[in-house]
C-alpha cells in the first residue's frame, strides 16, 4: 500500500467533469484506491467514485489523501497525482 | 376494416398519422420479478439506457452549443455508474426482497439524504440531482420522457394521459395528434392540444391501449373520434377534409388577423393570447394577438436538473417582446407545485398540491428563485412593453411579498448598474376565491388583474378538474365563478385598473360574449383560437353581452 498526499489547485476542484475525469482514470487500474479529504476533518476516507467525490466536496485548495493497494498502485498514484499537477487540463 | 373509438372530448382538427405508444413515467407502478437475479437484469438494462440516454442528450446540447447544460447531463450519466448506487440497489432486492422500483428510490433518497447532510451549500444544492437519477433510471424502466424527443413526423401519440411535464417535451412541431385514454375535455392534455393547434381525442377508455405501435390512425378532434387502421376510403376521405379545413382557418386567420377585437358596434376587447415559450409568441402574432394575456414561464423550469440563468430567462422574455413588436406581453412568475415537480426544488408530498405550498408560496420558500427571475424580467422590461403577473394569491400581503421582493430586485440591479426598467407594471392572477372576493382591497396595490377561469373555477366549486365526471359537471361558466368575475370586474373598474380573463372560459364565443359584457378590457386564449373568438365578438352587440353577462350570473343562464 502506498499513499500521497495532493493539494487540489484547479479551479473547480473535484467536481464535474475533473470528478468523472479522476474517478475513470481510476478504473485504468486493478488496485484498490481510496481518497480522503484532509481539509474536511468530518468526512471519512472513502474508495473513488463519482458519488463519493460529491460527498467529500473537494474544493481547490483542499489537501487530499490518496492510498492505492494492489499490483499496479505505484503507477495508479503516479497517474492521478499527475492529473492533479496538470490541473485536469483546466485553463 | 377499421376500428372507431370515441372520446369524451378532445382538441379540434384532422390527423392522419401512426401511433406511438408512449408509457409515462408512473413512480409508483412496480413491477413483481420472478427472480432477484431477474430484477438486477432488469437494473442493469435500465442503467445501461438511462446512461446512453442522458449521454446522447449531452451530445445533443453540446452540438447545440450548450456546453454548460451538455456537462449537467454528461455529470448526471456518470453517477448512474456509481459502484454505490449499483451495489445499494442489488443488495436490497437481493438481500431485504424489496422491488427494484422501491430499492431504487431508496437508494436514491438514501443519497439525496447523505448530501443534505453535508455542511455545504453547494453539496446540498447537488442532493436534488439524486432524486433526478432515480427518475432517470425509473423512466427507462417504464418509458421516459426522453423518449419523446425523437418522434418520427406525423407521429400520433397514444398514452393513458400525459403529464404537463411531459406534455412541456411536445413543442417540436412533429406532433400530427394526441390519443390519450384517460382525462377529460378540460384536462391539461385537451388544453394544451388546443393551445398548440394539434388535434387531439381525450378519455377514449383502455381500449385505446391495446393499439399497437405503428398503426394507421385517424383523429377528428371536433367529433372525439379515434379511427384505427382506417379503410382508404376513409383515409381518402379525411385528407380531403384536413386539406379543406386547414385551407378555412387560414382564410379566417388572414381575415382576422389585423383586425381589432371589438363588438359589433364597435366597443373595443382586446383579444389576446396565452403562450408557453417564446416560440408561441410569434404564433400568437400570426393569428392577430393584441399582446400576451398570459405568457406562462414553467418551460423555463421542467425538464432540466438545475434552474435556468437570469441570462437564459432574460433571453427567453426577449425574444417573446420582440416577436410582440411593442404589444404588451405579461408574463406570469413561476407557477410550479407539487403536482408537476421539478429536481432541483425540495417539495415534500403533499397530500393536496392545488392546496399546497405551490406558485408564489413556493416562492416564498425559494426567493433565490423568485430574485433571479425578478431580475430578468426586470432587464427584459427594456425590450417591449412588459408586465409581471404574480400568481396564486390569497392575500393582501401575497401582492405585498411580491412588490417587495420586486423593489429588491430593481435596487440589486441599479447598484450593480444593470440596464433595467424599473418602472413595470405588477399585477396578480385572480385566481382564488379569496382573491375574488377582497378584489376592492387588492386593486388599490395590483397594477392589473387577469382573472384565471381554470383555477378559480377549480377552487370555487371545489372541484379537481383532472376528474372529467366532476369537470362536466362543475364547468367554467358556473353562475358562482360568473359572480366572482363579476366582482373583480367591479373593483378592477372602480380601481381604474385594466382587468383580462385568461383561462379557457374566454376562448369560449358564448362565455367571451358575457365576459365582455361584465367589461371585461382583454381576453386572453389559445392563439388559434383567436380568428373565431373576433369573428364572433363583430356579431354580437354591447346590449347583447351586458345581457349575457347578467344572465351568467343567474340561474337561467344556458351557454350558446
Amino acid at each position: 500500500m502506498i499513499e500521497t498526499v495532493l493539494t487540489i489547485t484547479n479551479a473547480v476542484g473535484l467536481h464535474a467533469r475533473p470528478a468523472a475525469l479522476f474517478y475513470k482514470k481510476t478504473r485504468e487500474f486493478t488496485s484498490k484506491i481510496t481518497i480522503q479529504n484532509l481539509s474536511r476533518p468530518d468526512t471519512k476516507e472513502l474508495p473513488v467514485s463519482p458519488f463519493n467525490l460529491l460527498q467529500l466536496g473537494v474544493a481547490q485548495g483542499h489537501e487530499v489523501r490518496l492510498r492505492a493497494d494492489g499490483a499496479d498502485e505505484q503507477a495508479a498514484i503516479d497517474a492521478l497525482a499527475q492529473m492533479v499537477h496538470d490541473k485536469f487540463g483546466e485553463e | 376494416m377499421s376500428t372507431h373509438l370515441h372520446g369524451a372530448g378532445g382538441a379540434p382538427g384532422i390527423a392522419l398519422g401512426r401511433a406511438v405508444c408512449y408509457q409515462p413515467s408512473a413512480a409508483a407502478r412496480t413491477i413483481t420479478d420472478e427472480t432477484p437475479e431477474a430484477a438486477i437484469a432488469r437494473f442493469e438494462a435500465a442503467q445501461a439506457q438511462a446512461i446512453a440516454n442522458l449521454n446522447g442528450l449531452g451530445e445533443r446540447l453540446r452540438a447545440e452549443g450548450r456546453p454548460n447544460e451538455a456537462a449537467i447531463f454528461e455529470a448526471q450519466a456518470i453517477l448512474l455508474e456509481d459502484p454505490f448506487l449499483t451495489d445499494e440497489v442489488a443488495r436490497q432486492v437481493r438481500e431485504a426482497g424489496s422491488a427494484l422500483e422501491d430499492a431504487i428510490t431508496a437508494t436514491t433518497t438514501q443519497m439525496r439524504v447523505a448530501l443534505e447532510a453535508l455542511d455545504d451549500a453547494y453539496m446540498r444544492e447537488r442532493a436534488a440531482d439524486m432524486d433526478a437519477l432515480g427518475q432517470a433510471l425509473l423512466g427507462a424502466l417504464h418509458g421516459s420522457t426522453s423518449a419523446l424527443r425523437d418522434l418520427p413526423p406525423g407521429a400520433i401519440i397514444v398514452a393513458p394521459d400525459l403529464a404537463p411535464a411531459e406534455t412541456a417535451e411536445l413543442r417540436s412541431g412533429t406532433v400530427a395528434g394526441f390519443a390519450t385514454a384517460y382525462g377529460g375535455p378540460t384536462g391539461h392534455t385537451a388544453i394544451l392540444a388546443r393551445a398548440l393547434g394539434i388535434p387531439a381525442v381525450v378519455g377514449l377508455g383502455a381500449t385505446a391501449l391495446t393499439i399497437a405501435d405503428g398503426t394507421d390512425l385517424i383523429i377528428d378532434g371536433s367529433n372525439a373520434l379515434l379511427i384505427a387502421a382506417p379503410t382508404d376510403t376513409e383515409r381518402d376521405t379525411y385528407r380531403q377534409r384536413a386539406t379543406g379545413e386547414r385551407a378555412a382557418a387560414e382564410r379566417r386567420r388572414l381575415a382576422f388577423r389585423d383586425q381589432p377585437g371589438r363588438l359589433a358596434d364597435g366597443r373595443a376587447v382586446g383579444i389576446w393570447a396565452n403562450i408557453g415559450d417564446p416560440a408561441e409568441a410569434q404564433v400568437a402574432a400570426e393569428h392577430g394577438a393584441e399582446g400576451i394575456g398570459l405568457f406562462r414561464t414553467e418551460f423555463l423550469f421542467f425538464q432540466r436538473t438545475a434552474p435556468p440563468s437570469e441570462d437564459e430567462q432574460y433571453q427567453a422574455y426577449c425574444a417573446a417582446l420582440h416577436a410582440m413588436q411593442g404589444r404588451p406581453v405579461v408574463i406570469r412568475t413561476i407557477d410550479i407545485g407539487g403536482d408537476k415537480p421539478v429536481p432541483y426544488i425540495d417539495m415534500p408530498p403533499e397530500a393536496n398540491p392545488f392546496l399546497g405550498t405551490r406558485s408564489l408560496r413556493l416562492c416564498m420558500q425559494r426567493p433565490d428563485l423568485f430574485a433571479t427571475q425578478l431580475r430578468a424580467l426586470l432587464r427584459a422590461a427594456t425590450q417591449g412593453d412588459l408586465w409581471i403577473m404574480l400568481p396564486m394569491i390569497a392575500t393582501l400581503d401575497d401582492l405585498r411579498w411580491g412588490r417587495a421582493q420586486l423593489t429588491a430586485a430593481v435596487h440589486t440591479l441599479a447598484e450593480a448598474g444593470v440596464p433595467h426598467h424599473a418602472d413595470v407594471r405588477l399585477g396578480i392572477m385572480i385566481e382564488t376565491p379569496a382573491a375574488a372576493v377582497t378584489a376592492d382591497l387588492l386593486a388599490r396595490e395590483a397594477g392589473f388583474f387577469s382573472i384565471g377561469t381554470n383555477d378559480l373555477t377549480q377552487y370555487t366549486m371545489a372541484a379537481d378538474r383532472g376528474l372529467p365526471d366532476l369537470a362536466r359537471r362543475y364547468p367554467h361558466d358556473a353562475t358562482a365563478v360568473f359572480r366572482l368575475i363579476a366582482l373583480a370586474a367591479t373593483a378592477a373598474h372602480t380601481a381604474g385598473i385594466p382587468i383580462g380573463v385568461c383561462g379557457d372560459l374566454a376562448g369560449t364565443p358564448a362565455a367571451a360574449a358575457a365576459l365582455a359584457g361584465l367589461g371585461i378590457d382583454e381576453l386572453s386564449m389559445s392563439p388559434h383560437d383567436i380568428p373565431k373568438i373576433k369573428e364572433y365578438l363583430q356579431s354580437v352587440t354591447q346590449a347583447q353581452a351586458t345581457a349575457a353577462a347578467q344572465a351568467a350570473q343567474q340561474l337561467s343562464y344556458a351557454p350558446g
